[in-house]
Parts: C-alpha cells; structure tokens; sequence
C-alpha cells in the first residue's frame, strides 16, 4: 500500500519530464511555425522501438539517444520538404510521415523478434546512476525513480536552455518571425523555406528525444507508443498557456515545463479512478481527449464571461433609457 | 536606377484561356535615383502586379528588370529584400504582432544578411540604434521597445514597417497604398513621415495610391495605369501643375478612346 501510493506520487515526475520534451517538440511546430504536425503519432513509436533495438544490438545508451536525436531532425526536415518542394499541404505531409515512420516501427519491432521490444536487463541511461545509488544504500525503489528523474531533470534543464538561447539569437529570431508572417519574413529577407525546415527539425528532434528517454525509462517499445501523443501535447501546451497567459517566450517554455507535471498528476489521478471502475482503463484516451477539451474551453469561456460582465457594467453605466416606445 | 522593359504577366485562375487575366501587357518603366512617382489606376489595372513583379512576389512572363546592375529575375523574393524595400497597405502586414517592437526592428536591422545561430539578436547597443531612429518619429515609440507591436496603432504600424523597410537604405522602395487603412489624420503624418524619409536617404520610391490628391502632392513623377499598361507618365512642372479634374479627364478619355476602337 505504501509503495502503491509513493509511486502514486512520483511516477508522474518522470512521465513528466519526459513529456516536457514532447510538448516543446509540439510547441515549436504547432505554436512557433503555425504547422499541426502529426508525424509525431508515427515518430515516437518508431523512436522508441529504435532505441530498443539500438540497444539490444549492444549500443551505448548514450550513442542510441544521439542516432535518435538525428532521425528526429531528419524527419522533420524531409517533412518540411515534402511541404516546401513538393507543395503538399502539412497537414498531410505530417500525416504521410506518420504513416512512413509507422512502418519503421514495425519493421524494427520484425527484427528484434516481435512485440513488444523490451529493454529488462539492457543498459539504458539510468542504470549506472541507479546501480551507484541503490550502492550507496537507497532502496531499488528509490534508485529507480531518483536515477530517472535527475538523468531526465538534466536532459530537459539543457533542452531548455538551449531553446531558450536558440530562439533568442538572430536565427531564432527569424525563424519565429517565419511562423508568424510568412509575408513580413520575406519582406526582410528571410528564406521561409530554410527557416521552415530548421524549425520542424528542432521540433521533431525534441519528440524524439522524448521518445528515446520513455522507452528507456518504460523498458520497452511498442508501435502503439505514439497513440495521442498529439493530445497530450497540446493538452500540455495549452494548460500551461491556461496557468500562464500573455506570453514572452521564457514564460512559453516555463509553462510548458509545469504543464507537463499538471498534465501527468491529472491523468495519475483519473486512472486511480479509473481501477474502482471494471475495464475502467479503457476509457484513458476518452478522458484525455475531454481533458484537451476542458483546457481548451475553459480558458474560452472565462474570457467570455468576463466580457459579458464587462459589457453588462458598460451598460448599466449608459443608464439605459426607458422603453419609450 | 531600375529599368524594367516589355513586362508582361497572364494570371490563369483556373486553366480556362476565357479566364485569364492580363494583369501587365508590356509595361516599360525607368525609375531613376531621384524619383518619387506615384502610381494611380483603377482596380485590375496592374498596380500591384507591377510593384509584386518588382519584389518577385510573382514571376513576369516576359520581360526584364534591372536594378543598377542586378538583373533581379535571378533573385528570389527574399533574396531581392537586399536592396528593396517594401511597405503594405495592411497594417497587420509589414510587422509582426506577437513579438514586441525591439525584436520587430532587431530583424529589419539585418535584412538581406543571413541569420547567425551565433550572435543575440538583441543587444544594448542595437537598443540605442533603434531609440534614437524612433525618437525623430515622435510617437514616443523609443521607450515601448519591448511592447508587442500587437499593441499598437494602424498608424503607429506603418510608421515603424517605414522604419523598418528603409532602416538599411534600400535601392528602391515599393509602397503599396500605406496610408490607405489609416484615418486621414494619420494617413498624412504617416505620408509626411514617408517624405522626410525617402527624401533624407535619397531612396528612389514606387508608390501605390488611391488618392490623387496625394498622388498629386507628392512626389516629382506621376503615373497612370490602366489594363496592364502605363496610360500617362508625366514629371517635373507639368506634373505641378496637374490637377483632380486633368487627372479625371484623362481617366475618362482614355475610356472613351477605348469604347471607338471597340466600335
């Protein structure tokens, strides 16, 4: 029981983290370069199923993160292309990469032997971290979860960094400015297409990077890993958006940060639920996709009654005249 | 100088040959280093598909154009941003909204030079350039720098896209009717301003307008455009001595010239 509910309360930790990553790959294309990208739902499974391979093939952990880290870029750029060159709209050359990086999922889980891709027993990033802890004396609980929240924790503090320094120099600068007016971005000599393939490469490699770290810390891969990925991005986004509006980026990448975490705890808590409720976990990507809909809505519909107030005040203060006719 | 020779430009909207549009039919047009000339014309006339042939929005079918000695068919739009600069008749157009003035000014400040992933755009001594280019302007902009330019008005817009399009002195400068989403009192600082700038930095200027008055006030060259063809091009004293009703005559009298040749 005592363990049930301390992993209850820091499983979402690293689930979070993880998800951070995610959420800034989404972020970046969705929010900075104004393109719904859905390639994700097909790069993640195939990311975390690579990795798995990676790494039983005998990869150093380390190394299978960094090959990863460049198909992701990879992909995002080829997506890009498909768009800038080849003029398909990007809401179908997300879903056409979706549907191709889906195929390499099943094609890595082909060759190591069938579903699901596990990782027990394989080095991953964190076994040397919770080998040396749990050496120093902590529990193989906590070893676990420590090991995977401070290898993650630094992996997000230097993404995040490194984001927010990127897009603070002049080719962050224009790449944002790309995303916000393609017009005005070509009126001052920015090449829309450079801009669009660098910024959905930084994109997709975040997304796989996320998808490296959740294999690892799940020890395992399935081609199902990407289902809602793009829900649960945007979920985050915008509830962070809802905690802190009126946005510079620094806070963008702050509220996606704490989002994420929110995000995690909501989901803990709704399959808590969910177990007092036979088959009850079959409802999960429901209650997600209501979840998105609450943030969505809610932030919408406190703006609305603030206005009506505002427009019933007004209207009091007009004094209205009396019905004369 | 830009010297474009024998434009022409067919848009076909949907592949059938009854409807396409012959938006330019051989327009030839010498713009000069000390020109300020003020197109007018009706609807469909060509205006803005000369100047977007200019800035290489679209491609002409024929013809050439060059500017000193760059032979602009060769450079992409973004590429030809080097050496023109461009203002637009919407306001939400020439900058952007979401990010504040600072960031607004820091990317006009580089146009035309590739975007380093190693320097800041933003820096303290790019903070003093952009104060004291904002102060002259009057519109006490230089201490709202980091105020998203969301915030700001029509006017207010277009006096920095101005800024911005001239902050590293073009060859040239296309003006696509900027004053024309503005209140008349604004419409005339912000053409005032456009005045004192182009005339300061000497940048030779192709301005886009509906209103002859101002076509008529300013500028030294005035030009009128009709089917894709430059109808009247007349500079210098006789342009001074234009007046509505002249310009209104010629409207009319190239129509009716038109409606014998069809008879």
């Amino acid at each position: 029981m005592y363990f049930e509910w301390l992993n209850f309360f820091f499983s979402p930790i690293s689930n979070g983290l993880i998800f951070v990553l995610l959420a800034l790959g989404v972020f970046i294309a969705f929010r900075v370069l104004d393109i719904a990208d859905l390639s994700v739902e097909g790069l993640f499974p195939m990311i975390t199923v690579l990795t798995c391979y990676l790494i039983r093939q005998g990869w150093n952990p380390f190394l299978a993160v960094l090959l990863c880290l460049l198909i992701g870029a990879f992909t995002g750029a080829l997506n890009a292309c498909l768009s800038l060159y080849l003029k398909i709209p990007p809401l179908l050359s997300g879903i056409i990469m979706m549907s191709a990086t889906l195929s390499f999922a099943l094609v890595f889980i082909y060759y190591n032997g069938g579903s699901p891709s596990l990782l027990g027993g394989y080095p991953t990033l964190f076994n040397w971290l919770s080998a040396s802890l749990i050496g120093a004396g902590l529990s193989t609980f906590w070893g676990t979860i420590l090991s995977k929240i401070i290898v993650v924790g630094m992996i997000v503090a230097l993404v995040m960094f490194f984001l927010y320094f990127f897009f603070g120099t002049e080719l962050g600068l224009a790449i944002r400015a790309t995303g916000k007016n393609k017009q005005m971005a070509r009126a001052n000599g920015l090449s829309v297409k450079r801009m669009t393939i660098i910024g959905l490469s930084l994109s997709s490699a975040a997304v796989a990077l996320a998808a490296s770290l959740y294999a690892q810390a799940s020890l395992g891969g399935t081609a199902q890993d990407g289902q809602g990925m793009i829900v649960i991005g945007l979920s985050i986004i915008f509830l962070g958006e809802a905690i802190l509006p009126h946005q510079s980026f620094k806070r963008h990448l702050l509220a996606i940060f704490g989002g994420s975490f929110i995000y995690w705890y909501i989901i803990q808590i709704l399959m808590k639920l969910m177990d007092y409720i036979p088959g009850g976990s079959n409802y999960l990507t429901l209650w997600k996709a209501l979840l998105l809909v609450l943030v969505l809505a809610v932030p919408y519909l406190i703006l609305q009654a603030k206005k009506s107030r505002a427009n019933k005040k007004e209207e009091e203060n007009d004094a209205p005249m009396p019905e004369s006719l | 100088m830009l010297r474009c020779q024998n434009l022409y430009k067919t848009f076909h909207p949907d592949g059938n040959p009854l409807n396409d549009k012959k938006a330019l039919q051989g327009v030839s047009l010498t713009i000069h280093d000390n020109d300020f000339i003020a197109v007018i014309g009706g609807n469909g006339s060509g205006k803005t598909t000369l100047l977007n042939c200019i800035a290489g929005v679209h491609r002409p079918d024929r013809g050439s154009m060059i500017l000193d000695d760059i032979d602009l068919r060769d450079y992409k739009e973004h590429e030809r941003a080097k050496w023109i600069g461009r203002v637009f008749q919407d306001p939400l157009q020439g900058t952007i909204a979401d990010i504040s003035l600072f960031e607004n000014l820091a990317l006009a400040s580089k146009r035309g030079e590739k975007a380093s992933p190693f320097r800041w755009a933003l820096s303290r001594a790019k903070k003093e350039e952009f104060q004291t280019l904002l102060k002259p302007l009057g519109l006490g902009l230089e201490d709202r720098l980091d105020a998203k330019i969301g915030s700001f008005s029509g006017g207010q817009r277009q006096s920095v896209t101005l800024l911005m399009a001239t902050m590293r002195t073009p060859k040239l400068l296309l003006l696509d009717e900027h004053t024309a989403a503005l209140d008349p009192k604004t419409a005339k600082t912000v053409m005032e301003l456009t005045i004192q700038i182009v005339s300061t930095h000497h940048i030779p200027t192709l301005m886009i307008t509906h209103n002859m008055k101002d076509a008529i006030a300013y500028g030294n060259r005035l030009i009128m455009m009709k089917e894709g063809r430059i109808v009247f091009d007349c500079a210098g004293d006789e342009k001074k001595g234009l007046t509505i009703e002249t310009l209104l005559k010629k409207f009319a009298e190239d129509e009716s010239v038109e409606a014998e040749s069809i008879l």
